[in-house]
């Protein structure tokens, strides 16, 4: 006959309807907590910093300033110059300080971005990297084997185009420019913007043509 | 495996989205240096690495706040100690909170 123990039940209901966050979660919450009661963390420091993002970082951002260097030449020189201030000309909430560089692909060079030691990339510019850029096995083989790499993606280059691998680092971000597609001429920087993807910004797609019209 | 397998949303949880913040705001701050905190993270992943850890998010976000609350601990802005007190609170925290009610900690 099992034993009943109001105790030990009230005890179970309490755990299964509290909400208790995941270990890993907890823990964070509890440095938080330590970090703002020591005045290290504004108090709505994490709440302000992802609504901030949701509203205001992705790769549409990048995408916006590609479209801006494929449509005006002068600009896309101010890109290849200096990227940050560039940047904010397009996209002004953006941050200035990543001392990020613009690399364009060309019919002869490829580019590929990749962060060796960690996972470094301009998040407040093109929102999170997505989980394969921070894989060790991403980190590694992007700089060993790149053709291979690339052709993982579908995105299989012909023998006389170089390819050219960017580490990135703390204080060093890079973004990949695609090279306008073909058919395009006439197409808003809307509509470019569409055509540019987060994977054509690191590098591991090349070929932005479009499969149907603009719009 | 293919390298290319994805998700398509940035965060899986919503912690690996916070911790990205906290690093972040620190590293905005001048509370942690990025050239250090680059380093710590990268050791930690290596580390892992060699003991045979997956390769996925999960194992990412982990090294991440394991590599955090060492560089804190280091740079004296959270001690463990202090962390392990105020994980212990809102662990009570919620486990004291009826369903329903905002969850906070007593002062």
């Amino acid at each position: 006959m099992s034993t009943y123990d109001s105790e030990k039940v009230a005890k179970l209901h309490r755990e299964l309807h509290s909400h208790l966050p995941s270990e890993p979660a907890l823990r964070l919450k509890a440095l938080e907590t330590v970090l703002v009661e020591k005045g290290f963390l504004a108090a709505d420091g994490v709440d302000k910093w992802l609504e901030d993002y949701s509203e205001n970082v992705g790769p549409m951002n990048g995408a916006k300033v590609i479209a801006q260097a494929w449509t005006d030449p002068d600009y896309a020189m101010r890109l290849e110059q200096d990227a940050d201030a560039a940047f904010v000309e397009v996209v002004p909430t953006a941050p200035h300080n990543y001392n990020l560089r613009a690399v364009f692909n060309t019919p002869q060079v490829h580019n590929l971005i990749v962060c060796t030691l960690c996972s470094c990339y301009p998040l407040g510019l093109l929102g999170m990297s997505p989980s394969w850029y921070k894989s060790a096995e991403y980190r590694a083989r992007a700089v060993r084997d790149p053709r291979g790499v690339l052709s993982e993606f579908g995105t299989d280059l012909l023998d006389d185009v170089e390819v050219k691998v960017w580490d990135s680092t703390s204080d060093r971000r890079y973004m990949v420019v695609p090279s306008r597609p073909a058919g395009t001429d006439d197409w808003s920087k809307d509509d470019l913007a569409n055509l540019v993807t987060r994977n054509s910004m690191i590098g591991t797609v090349r070929d932005l043509s479009p499969v149907g019209g603009a719009g | 495996m293919s390298v290319c397998q994805e998700s398509t949303a940035d965060f899986t949880e919503l912690w690996h989205a916070q911790v990205i913040a906290v690093l972040d705001l620190l590293v905005k701050n001048k509370q942690v240096d990025p050239e250090k905190w680059s380093r710590a993270l990268g050791a930690e992943l290596d580390q892992r690495q060699s003991d045979g850890a997956t390769d996925d998010d999960a194992n990412y976000y982990d090294a991440f706040l394991t590599a955090l609350g060492m560089m804190l601990e280091k740079s004296e802005l959270a001690s463990r100690a202090e962390v392990d007190e105020r994980e212990s609170d809102w662990r009570a925290a919620y486990l004291g909170t009826p369903h329903g009610q905002p969850v906070a900690l007593k002062n």
